[in-house]
């Protein structure tokens, strides 16, 4: 039988503007209870939007380095510190990392400091250098805690280290964000997710609820659905937007295709770190890059799969920052050569 | 025949009727007992490699403390259980030796589809390795064996452990039948995927949130990306799949939701609709997507560069549905 041809092309592309409509509607019907499946669960915090996008463009600093890894394929420590370092002064204009670093930072400060430990981890190379960089702020090395799920660990050690277990309050957020640190900083590494399409530091949020699961069925936060478009109303959650200060994302080894589980064939040594205050600007230009690695890689169109709905709804929904890269100053440092965006 | 003897009779009839029935519900159940604990399956040992930590199980929902974020990709298999074994070197190199038991050969064999790029090596029923990670699948057991950072002796030492954990395998490595709709040639490599779930298909080839297709575990679905060489002498490529329902309607309310939800093709042919004929249309980008259903079978064309090349492929792979066991009919799922 031949096919029947129908020469009215119809628009079925997935467009941004499209699919968000469908996330917010179906955020709108679960809250009015149509879908049972709230982000707005009554027994978890209360996502907030941000009452308008921030003023003007959102400044990432993308900074590189040719060689950022030793002869055994380890971060080169002392490297990431500097350009952790060069990063910093870049993104306050000032001229000393205790003036940079003081920015965000004051010396009462108990500070939080996410780091990603399953599958992709934040480099312990690179949660040392923050650490080391909220210290120039004058903070005592006991009161930087860094941590991930429901392990922490005190000071330059915790980078490798967390054997206290914080807890979670009544609402299943970690006690670090809503009882111990008067101060946040966001410290993800960089990847291709399965479900979500991308996990940088929007995404890395999830890290601090627990009571989830991926059917969402009884879960506190549900947030797998949809692509895991809900991960963008965790970072919303009052608790964590008003404290997180920075994000530092680990770009040092990016994993391009099937995250989060790691098949070394898709990680590359791209020895990038990105600095930023606007987490949805900091996702937006990983994606960018990401998205050009896949196509350099594949040789050919080869988009992220699913899209990346939460870096787009954090976005337009929560206001968390800019996801337009119209609206992202994006400064580049560093080994030029590969930088994909 | 006293009323006694009767009812005798019908007892031991019913008893018999009842062992029956209960026989014929057993088989699962002792070849899942049959097989060997996957911890069982973990090497104790590894030439220059010592132990760094207990081996670890995780079961059914709980492979989320394990791989949070990523035990979807092995839920939507059939995943029962997973065991765990670490070991270093002196240099700081760990080998990571991990055993994920499905339920079934052909859920082992899906799961080590989704991603089977790399060197092919003779290790279990398919093998690929690359940058120090070994993975391949046999009998109902799919196999990481991860070396990293790689070591001077990665290559080996994975390939020995791998061969070891292999030879510990003795069930049988059965690919699922719906495979014989592959075509010979022009298949590009690694391309081809067995799934199941909505999910799956999204991180392969993402077409809507909406279940469309009606995915679900007892629905088989195979995708992969063929060359097509055109009129003109240029190369190009297309995606297909083809599903297979358990129930006739399933397959057709499908036809129609993709149909009138992706293709946004409202009747199949005009102002005289007839159900169910091939259906193939220029999308907003240029390609060609097309659907055909052949019942309790759906093909889907994506990507194809053509009307002709869209049309030629659904038309090859309709013909190939010959012979393979018809859900309700045969011995299909």
């Amino acid at each position: 039988m031949t096919p029947v041809y129908h020469d009215e092309p119809t628009s079925v592309k997935l467009t941004r503007r499209a699919f968000l409509k469908d996330a917010a509607l179906g955020a709108t019907g679960a809250a009015l209870g149509l879908t049972g499946c709230s982000p707005f669960a009554e027994a978890g915090h209360t996502p907030v939007p941000r009452a308008e996008l921030p003023q003007g463009k959102s400044r990432v600093v993308l900074i590189r380095e040719e060689e950022a890894f030793d002869a055994d394929g380890m971060p080169h420590e002392e490297r990431v510190e500097e350009i952790l370092q060069r990063a910093m002064l870049e993104l306050t204009g000032e001229s000393t990392g205790e003036a940079a670093w003081s920015n965000f930072f004051k010396p009462e400060d108990i500070v939080g400091v996410k780091i990603n430990v399953m599958m992709t981890p934040t480099s312990p190379e690179l949660s040392r250098s923050v650490a080391r960089g909220i210290m120039k702020a004058g903070v005592a090395e006991q009161n930087i805690i860094l941590w991930d799920r429901n392990d922490a660990g005190y000071g330059l050690t915790g980078a490798t280290v967390r054997d206290t277990k914080p807890g979670y309050d009544s609402k299943s957020l970690s006690r670090i964000v809503t009882e111990k640190a008067t101060a946040l900083v966001n410290v993800p590494g960089t990847k291709v997710h399965w479900l979500a399409g991308i996990g940088v530091a929007l995404k890395n949020w999830v890290g601090a609820i627990t009571n989830i699961n991926v059917t969402d069925i009884g879960a506190v936060y549900k947030i797998h659905g949809d692509s895991c478009a809900e991960c963008a109303s965790i970072p919303a959650i009052p608790a964590i937007r008003e404290k997180c200060r920075l994000v530092v994302v680990d770009a040092l080894r990016p994993l391009f295709h099937g995250g989060p589980q790691v098949n070394p064939r898709y990680l590359w040594p791209y020895g990038g770190i990105l600095v930023a205050t606007d987490p949805v600007a900091a996702d937006a230009v990983c994606m960018r890059i990401l998205e050009t690695k896949r196509r350099e890689f594949k040789g050919g169109d080869w988009p992220i799969n699913p899209p990346p709905k939460h870096v787009f709804l954090a976005e337009e929904k929560y206001r968390l920052g800019h996801a337009n890269m119209d609206k992202i100053e994006l400064v580049r440092l560093g080994w030029q050569e590969g930088m994909l965006v | 025949m006293s009323e006694h003897l009767v009812e005798y009779v019908l007892r031991i009839s019913l008893l018999l009727v009842f062992l029956t029935v209960a026989a014929s519900c057993r088989p699962r159940k002792e070849q899942s007992d049959q097989r060997p604990q996957v911890a069982h399956l973990l090497p104790s040992s590894s030439q220059g490699w010592t132990e760094r930590s207990a081996s670890h199980t995780y079961s059914g929902l709980a492979l989320s403390d394990y791989i949070n974020g990523g035990a979807e990709a092995y839920l939507a298999y059939g995943f029962r259980e997973l065991a765990v074994r670490e070991f270093q070197n002196t240099s700081g190199s760990r080998l990571t030796v991990e055993i994920y038991e499905m339920d079934r050969p052909e859920n082992a064999y899906g799961i080590y589809s989704t991603d089977s790029a790399g060197e092919h090596w003779p290790v279990g029923a398919d093998a690929s390795y690359g940058n120090g990670l070994l993975r391949f699948w046999k009998g109902p057991y799919f196999v990481r064996i991860l070396c990293w950072p790689p070591a001077a002796s990665a290559e080996s030492v994975v390939r020995q452990t791998g061969e070891k954990v292999a030879n510990a395998i003795s069930a049988e490595s059965k690919k699922p039948d719906i495979l014989k709709l592959l075509p010979e040639t022009d298949i590009l490599p690694d391309s081809v995927c067995y799934f199941h779930r909505q999910t799956s298909l999204n991180s392969i080839r993402f077409l809507s949130e909406d279940n469309l297709l009606r995915l679900a575990d007892d629905v088989e679905a195979l995708t992969w990306e063929q060359r097509i060489r055109e009129k003109d002498g240029d190369t190009n490529t297309l995606r297909q799949m083809v599903i297979r329902y358990p129930l006739e309607t399933t397959a057709a309310a499908a036809y129609e939701d993709f149909r009138k939800q992706f293709l946004k093709v409202e009747n199949s042919a005009g102002p005289n609709p007839e159900r169910n004929v091939p259906v193939v249309i220029q999308m907003p980008d240029q390609s060609f997507a097309g659907v055909a259903l052949s019942s309790p079978w759906l093909m889907i064309i994506l990507d194809a560069p053509s009307y002709e090349s869209a049309s030629h492929a659904l038309l090859q792979t309709e013909s190939r549905l010959t012979g393979l066991p018809t859900p309700g009919k045969d011995n299909g799922p």
